[in-house]
């Protein structure tokens, strides 16, 4: 019995000593990537453009609003109907330009943790696939467009901390490269959260029985879905004008 | 003394079995921040990234310096006292167009499915729009439907049929995808290796894509009103 025991708790040690030295050697191996990661030119030149622009974007988001507001007083000045700053204010708004405020959802998709710790426990390194049980671009895609089409009316998509919200507007676009996923050219990381403005009810009732919903479920993706009265979307603050698309009393 | 092994014995495995499990997170934890932390990644991953966020920023540089002219012009008229009437519409007429309220037309890519025996699937489909969007398309249609924010994309499958519903109608072949933009960078988008039209030959699926000067697009048919997102006013 005894002896038994003895076999049981070597074979547990020698599990976790092995583990013990692969995380020693990852540490090691981050540390030492850390050391010489700022003389790394391509990296520092990715982080130098994502700053430049997250800096644009703002520019951009400042000026449309006073342009708006330039234009806003002109007409009054005028003594104009308002029709014309409605029109303008509400394709603006149409256009995802400004942020809105609704009830909605918060919606948080994150990587399939427990169970890739399970599944690294039970199976040997030949089997383990981890990209089992990490979110993938075309998940989160595939969860955006059925989200549109169950009628949202504004969609953001953001990593769990919020920095980088992006505002899903037509042209949204969600993709990888390499193990990156980009939403409209910006890096996130999981956990994802998608903001959504709507019937709170009604669409927390249709995603639970979309497919896609049920695809990350049958993964065990972790999925929680709070309903949120006072939801704020950021606005999309990237460029939207059109240089090849023309209306047709102004063709090419 | 049987009892007392016996707590011994499971007093170690639990032991061992919680240091495994924290070991085991750890490592899973790590490997997870190394995957997208970019000091890992390739070299020519990250020059991918670098190519989409530079073509983002000449953009960005491009509309802001627009919208700067723009707003100078628009305080000179203010300080004289001139009409801006036309340029408000003007802004509007941009705006719909991105908002797909207003028919276009411009230089653009045609892709065509025409072999409804290789069935195009909705996942499929979203695959091509997303690539298309990410070329830098700035008008979509799939065959008469303008594709706008509220457009529906739905898959109908039973064991005789299979197709997709756009906008609650039944998406017939031909399928014939229209987008305007650059259409030499569309095409490429579409065409490259490893790219969406690769993926599509390994189902048998084999779209013709046609680069043409002028492509025209409908505008959306009905514009669904909002009924929970308020606009949010910027505090000044």
């Amino acid at each position: 019995m005894k002896r038994k025991y003895i076999i049981f708790i070597t074979i547990l040690c020698f599990l976790s000593g092995l583990l013990s030295v692969g995380l020693y050697n990852t540490q090691k191996n981050t540390n030492s990537i850390n050391a010489y990661a700022r003389q790394d030119d391509a990296v520092f030149i990715v982080e130098q453009m994502e700053t430049r622009i997250n800096k644009s974007q703002n520019t951009l988001d400042d000026l449309r609003t006073k342009i708006l507001a330039t234009q806003e007083a002109q007409v009054k000045d005028q003594t104009q109907t308002s029709t014309l700053t409605d029109k303008l204010t509400s394709a603006r708004v149409y256009a995802g330009l400004t942020a809105v405020k609704g009830s909605g959802l918060k919606i948080t998709i994150n990587d399939n943790l427990s169970g890739a710790e399970v599944a690294k426990k039970n199976s040997d390194i030949l089997t383990y696939r981890p990209e089992d049980y990490i979110l993938h671009d075309k998940d989160l895609l595939y969860f955006f467009y059925m989200l549109r089409s169950l009628g949202a009316e504004a969609i953001s998509l953001a990593s769990e901390d919020g920095t980088m919200e992006q505002r899903m507007i037509l042209s949204g676009n969600i993709r990888c490269i390499g193990p990156v996923v980009l939403v409209n050219t910006m890096r996130m990381a999981p956990p994802f959260v998608f903001k959504v403005i709507g019937d709170p009810v009604s669409l927390s009732a249709k995603i639970i029985a979309s497919e896609e919903y049920q695809y990350l479920q049958q993964k065990e993706f972790p999925i929680k879905i709070e309903k949120i009265s006072g939801l704020t979307i950021a606005p999309y603050k990237a460029n939207i004008l059109s240089t090849y698309a023309k209306t047709n009393n102004k063709t090419n | 003394m049987k009892k007392n092994l016996t707590s011994t014995f499971i007093f170690s495995l639990t032991l061992c079995l919680f240091f495994l499990g924290i070991m085991v997170n750890i490592q899973y934890r790590t490997q997870r921040t190394l995957s997208s932390t970019l000091i890992t990644q390739k070299e020519q991953d990250l020059r991918s990234v670098w190519i989409a966020l530079n073509k983002q920023s000449e953009k960005l540089d491009e509309e802001i310096k627009q919208l700067s002219t723009q707003y100078a012009d628009l305080t000179q008229q203010s300080l004289s006292g001139s009409q801006s009437i036309d340029k408000i519409n003007q802004d509007i007429t941009s705006y719909n167009i991105v908002n797909s309220t207003e028919p276009v037309n411009g230089a653009g890519i045609i892709v065509v499915f025409d072999d409804e025996l290789s069935t195009l699937l909705k996942s499929d489909l979203i695959d091509l729009l997303n690539e298309l969007w990410v070329a830098g398309a700035e008008a979509i249609s799939v065959n008469s439907e303008r594709i706008n924010s509220f457009t529906t994309l739905e898959q109908y499958n039973s064991s005789a049929d299979s197709y997709i519903i756009i906008n609650k109608k039944k998406l017939v072949y031909p399928i014939v995808v229209k987008a305007i933009g650059n259409s030499a960078a569309l095409e490429n988008s579409l065409l490259m290796t490893n790219g969406l039209v690769e993926y599509f030959n390994t189902f048998g699926i084999e779209p013709t894509i046609s680069q043409l000067a002028k492509i025209e697009l409908p505008a959306v048919g009905k514009v669904e009103p909002w009924h929970y997102a308020k606009q949010e006013i910027p505090k000044t």
